[in-house]
């Protein structure tokens, strides 16, 4: 008898996993709690462990391939040899919705398999008629695209997207050797170096990135403070916070503070464009852009506005050491309502941020540079710093942007009227 | 090239023609000597005598029936309607006998005359001077409509327009007289039956023509400052239609925008939106939009408001491009 | 075929005779042409007979009105007009168009809508034309073949040739506005026209006393500055002498004329038409002037013609239809999507 090995759905939203590797080969014998794959989804990877003893008896999903979640991966024989079908009898077991831990993800090795039919929710897809001949010609379900897509409405970028990640696959995992040749030649052609096959992660930020791009009016405006202030202020509130809790907190925690304040000043910031119209949020949960060694991550310190700094430091300390790690659960990642994103500690001065979609705007953070300003008529040197923020002008006029802007100027430079 | 006035642009090429062909006349009330109610005529009777430059009675239906009679002898006749408001008054002529001649009498007898009309809003003109119908007269098979919104478009497809031989209405407007904008100094023709590329762009089609090009082409600077380039087509002629400029572009661009100052309500929008529907649905990213005027008569004193302009354009690509 | 040849214009403006109210007027000059205008009133006769015949026997397409009993205006009018000369008529224009010389093999062929019809078969009766013969096409709108008749007139005089346009129209036109903005702008131009009212007391289906004041047509040429004249439409001198001399007064620069003629229609408005809006006896009455059966007793009468010519030409005529009519019959529909080619050059 033998039992299938499903990709398991991990987090609310996760819709499809990407098989990274396999830790055993067709044949091997697996222990009950050893990884048999890993797989990526939401920027994050997973081990998944064997829920029972027996034989990897096949490989259904080879490694580099991208599917939905419940989709039978593998096969588990109890016995060596095998690699008869798994029961059609057997009880789906439910899959775990909401708990997200490694452990539950483990569970869901061996269940028998839930067969989800692609094309069965088709009719209910939207799409516009350019999406669906793409799709059409490419020989694509929509369901599939739809899966894999964050769109409300399946448009001609969510299906090229997917194909594109497709492509990407196919290629890494070419049908023949003379394929594989011949995609090779087609790519030196173009140019010398080496060819490195898109993970879960650029894949999702290359989408999410060009859709922002696409679907946002994006404009910008760039503002100097004075953060003179500023840094005297975490210089004071550091000793009692570190002792407190251990962090030290960051500019880019204060900031976080302080960009909360603003927006509570100036609501329209805290907006999402939806095709039935503005919603306006009531909580700011915000997004800190986070560099990983091969990628990017925006995990969300939930209702920043009402959490002290104490509070802000330790929760983004603890987030970004685990997304560091690879280990950040999805839902860490979700829900932000605006963004910031700092470079300074790389000394750029300034710099423009993409939204992070559906946000209407995110500032972007420049380095503090000693710079010479008038003061009283006399030229004085200032730490000067520049925030440069990206706003939906779909939403966001220019003059409200320049309010919140001019706002947020005012308590940068005297930090207290976050108080006030 | 030389700058010249749209008015100007139309006058040149009526001397221009009267003085190549013997047989082209021009006919209607006022171009005589007064040249015309908007000067298009001024000089030609002068030119050419009162044999060929006939100031009639205010008669529209007499006017176009005898512009129609002559040329079915071989006259090629150019007449000019005061305001495109008064074709109605002679739209049986139009519309059962001019644009049925050729094929009524299967072709043993043709119209090719020319009329010269002023259409749309923008002067404060009031309800009865300030239409634009040529969605009408579009509608009417053997007619040829154009609606040039250049004096180099204007003189050129008024020249081909006489040449033609069959009947073309053709649709000035009435703001435009004033505008100058660059016409070859030598002669040169303007084809009946195609589009101009008033502005590549790879994201958004705008299909529009006459004045509501000048205001298409404001509201695409407005949009590219944002980020969205749009493609603008002037369609210079309605009929013959250029669908494959328009087919080409929105194969592009995946989006379609149309623009005119008429009424929205079955306007040529409507027609080149449910062209594509049926011809080339597949090609589209996002619903279609029209940008017209509202189902009201034009008001006198709330031309602003009534006038479709370059913000509803902006406004309308907004639409389609964050659909 | 016992077609007579025709007399030119030139020909005929000699030795006009007088204008009779009846056939059997006194001495008459030799023939003026009145075998050729007896031949050409029996023609659109028997063609007009025989249309009614294959319509109701359900051969031809629409509708048909047909001008029986009018044939004196068609015949006397035309008889004054050359080849060059144009005319423009009107939905019931079967006998100004045949009078005008057109062929009757292209014309049934139009009328059976067949695709080697004058007009491709995309008109029918109500639309019949030909450049040949001068017949600038028939026209379904009452009083739009006016305006388009000056442009005619117009060319002539702008070419600088004598040729003349006729321009009929019914009773019930002469109440629309293209009737008196040609009238006036004809006149105005000195246009080389003759408006032919082919009065015959309907307009459609009411009666010229319901809608209009006046009696007299004609008297509203005064009104325009140029002359009106009102004829016996039944008597095909009459008619012929009073176009004449709007043909001559047209060619010799002098400006246009409204020559009223009045007759009377012996059928519906079309073919069909049960008529029950005539009062009781009309039709009876109205049929018992006949232009032709009146014109024969005087062409017998005078010695012109005996019976048995007449009959000889009637004969002809009825072979010559029946010929036309086969034509027609045997000639392939018009080819599928063929009328597509005629709305742009």
């Amino acid at each position: 008898m033998s039992s299938a090995i499903v990709m398991p759905k991990v987090g609310l939203t996760m819709t499809e996993g990407k098989i990274v590797e396999w830790k055993k080969g067709v044949g091997d014998r697996v222990e009950k709690g050893e990884t048999v794959f890993v797989f990526e989804t939401e920027k994050v990877s997973y081990d998944v462990e064997a829920a029972q003893s027996g034989f990897l008896a096949s490989i259904i999903v080879s490694e580099g391939e991208t599917v939905a979640v419940g989709t039978e991966v593998g096969l588990l024989d109890q016995a060596p040899g095998g690699s008869a079908r798994p029961q059609p009898a057997a009880a789906p077991a439910p899959i775990p919705q909401a708990d997200v831990s490694r452990a539950a993800a483990a569970h869901a090795v061996a269940a028998p398999a839930v067969a989800h039919a692609a094309g069965g929710v088709s009719s209910k897809i939207r799409a516009t008629p350019l999406a669906r001949r793409i799709a059409k010609a490419n020989g694509l379900d929509l369901s599939q695209v739809a899966a894999a897509s964050p769109s409300v409405r399946l448009k001609k970028l969510d299906v090229e997207s997917f194909l594109a990640a497709r492509a990407t696959h196919a290629q890494a995992v070419p049908a023949s050797p003379a394929a594989a040749a011949s995609q090779v030649a087609a790519a030196s052609q173009n140019a010398d170096g080496r060819l490195v096959r898109l993970t879960s992660m650029r894949e999702i930020i290359a989408r999410k990135m060009l859709a922002s791009t696409v679907d946002a009016a994006q404009a910008y405006m760039v503002v100097s403070v004075d953060a003179g202030n500023l840094v005297e202020a975490r210089q004071r509130l550091m000793p009692s916070i570190e002792k407190q809790t251990g962090v030290r907190p960051t500019l880019t925690d204060l900031l976080a503070k302080i960009v909360a304040v603003a927006i509570g000043r100036h609501p329209v910031m805290n907006t999402r464009w939806t095709p039935e119209g503005i919603l306006w949020l009531d909580a700011v949960h915000m997004g800190i852009a986070t560099a990983l060694d091969d990628g990017l991550v925006v995990p969300v310190i939930a209702d920043v506005g009402t959490k002290k700094l104490s509070a802000i430091a330790t929760e983004r300390h603890e987030l970004i050491e685990s997304a560091r790690a690879g280990k950040l659960p999805p839902e860490r990642m979700k829900g932000s309502t605006f963004t910031i994103s700092s470079l300074g500690m790389f000394g750029v001065e300034e710099f423009s941020a993409i939204i992070n979609q559906p946000e209407s705007a995110i500032l972007a953070i420049g380095a503090i540079i000693d710079t010479p300003v008038v003061r009283d008529g006399a030229v004085v040197v200032r730490p000067v710093m520049k925030l440069t923020l990206t706003y939906d002008h779909r939403i966001i006029d220019g003059a409200k942007a320049a309010a919140f802007v001019a706002t947020l100027k005012d308590v940068v430079e005297e930090p207290l009227l976050a108080l006030a | 090239m030389k700058e010249t006035r749209y008015i100007k642009a139309i006058n040149e090429a009526l001397h221009e023609e009267m003085a190549r062909d013997e047989t082209v006349f021009i006919i209607g009330e006022d171009v005589g000597a007064p040249g015309g109610a908007f000067g298009g005529t001024r000089g030609l009777l002068q030119a050419f005598g009162e044999r060929r430059v006939r100031d009639t009675p205010i008669s529209e239906s007499a006017i176009v029936g005898l512009a129609l009679g002559a040329a079915m002898k071989g006259l090629r006749p150019v007449v000019e309607i005061m305001f495109a408001d008064f074709l109605p008054v002679c739209m049986d002529q139009i519309v059962n006998q001019i644009a049925k001649t050729r094929f009524m009498f299967g072709g043993q007898f043709t119209a090719p005359l020319v009329i010269r009309a002023p259409g749309g809003a923008g002067l404060n003109a009031g309800p009865q001077h300030s239409q634009s119908l040529e969605a009408w007269f579009a509608h009417i098979p053997g007619l040829k409509v154009v609606m040039p919104a250049t004096p180099a478009d204007a003189k050129g497809l008024l020249k081909s327009a006489i040449r033609d031989d069959d009947p073309v209405l053709f649709l000035e407007h009435k703001a435009l007289y004033a505008t100058s904008g660059a016409i070859p100094e030598e002669e040169y023709l303007v084809p009946i039956g195609k589009a101009d590329v008033r502005r590549t762009g790879r994201d958004v089609t705008i299909v529009t023509a006459s004045r509501m090009v000048y205001q298409t082409l404001e509201a695409a600077e407005t949009l590219a400052g944002q980020g969205t380039d749009a493609e603008v087509i002037d369609l210079r002629s309605l009929t013959p239609l250029d669908k494959d400029a328009i087919f080409k572009s929105v194969e592009k661009t995946s989006r379609l925008v149309i623009a005119h100052e008429a009424v929205k309500s079955f306007g040529i929008g409507a027609e080149i939106a449910a062209m594509i529907s049926e011809e080339m649905i597949d090609v589209l990213d996002a619903p279609i939009a029209r940008v017209g005027a509202p189902f009201s008569p034009v008001p006198f004193s709330q031309e602003g408001d009534y006038l479709p302009n370059a913000s509803d354009i902006v406004r309308a690509v907004e639409k389609v491009m964050t659909y | 075929m016992n077609k007579p040849q025709k007399s030119t214009p030139a020909a005929s403006s000699k030795a006009a005779p007088k204008p009779s109210n009846t056939a059997a007027a006194g001495a008459i000059p030799n023939d003026d042409g009145f075998l050729e205008l007896h031949y050409s009133m029996l023609r659109v006769r028997r063609v007009e007979e025989r249309l009614l015949q294959v319509f109701s026997e359900g051969k031809i397409p629409g509708f048909i009105h047909v001008s029986i009993g009018q044939e004196a205006v068609a015949t006397g009018v035309c008889s004054c007009l050359t080849p060059a000369d144009t005319i423009f008529t009107t939905h019931r224009g079967h006998g100004h168009t045949l009078a005008k010389g057109m062929e009757l093999k292209p014309f049934m062929a139009e009328i059976y809508g067949r695709a080697n019809g004058a007009c491709h078969g995309n008109s029918g009766s109500m639309h019949v034309a030909s450049s040949e013969a001068g017949v600038g096409g028939a026209n379904g709108i009452v009083g739009a073949g006016l305006p388009i008749s000056l442009g005619s007139a117009f060319a002539s005089a702008f070419k600088g040739e004598d040729s003349v346009t006729a321009v009929f129209f019914g009773d019930g036109a002469s109440n629309q506005g293209t009737f008196h903005e040609s009238m006036n702008l004809a006149a105005l131009w000195n246009l080389p026209l003759i408006f032919v009212c082919e009065n015959n007391g309907w307009a459609q289906f009411t009666s010229q006393k319901s809608y209009m004041k006046i009696d007299s047509i004609a008297r509203r040429a005064e009104g325009y500055g140029m002359p009106g004249v009102t004829v016996d439409g039944d008597d095909v001198l009459q008619v012929r002498e009073g176009m004449r001399a709007a043909v001559a007064r047209a060619r010799a620069g002098n400006g246009p004329t409204l020559l009223e003629c009045k007759t009377y229609r012996w059928f519906g408005h079309y073919a069909g038409d049960p008529q029950k809006y005539r009062p009781a006896n009309d039709l009876e009455q109205t049929r018992k002037v006949d232009c032709i059966a009146n014109f024969e007793k005087f062409l017998i009468g005078s010695g012109l013609a005996d019976r048995g010519q007449l009959d000889a030409v009637d004969a002809g005529l009825r072979a010559e239809i029946d010929e036309a009519i086969a034509h027609a019959e045997a000639a392939p529909a018009a080819p599928r999507g063929q009328f597509l080619n005629d709305v742009y050059a």
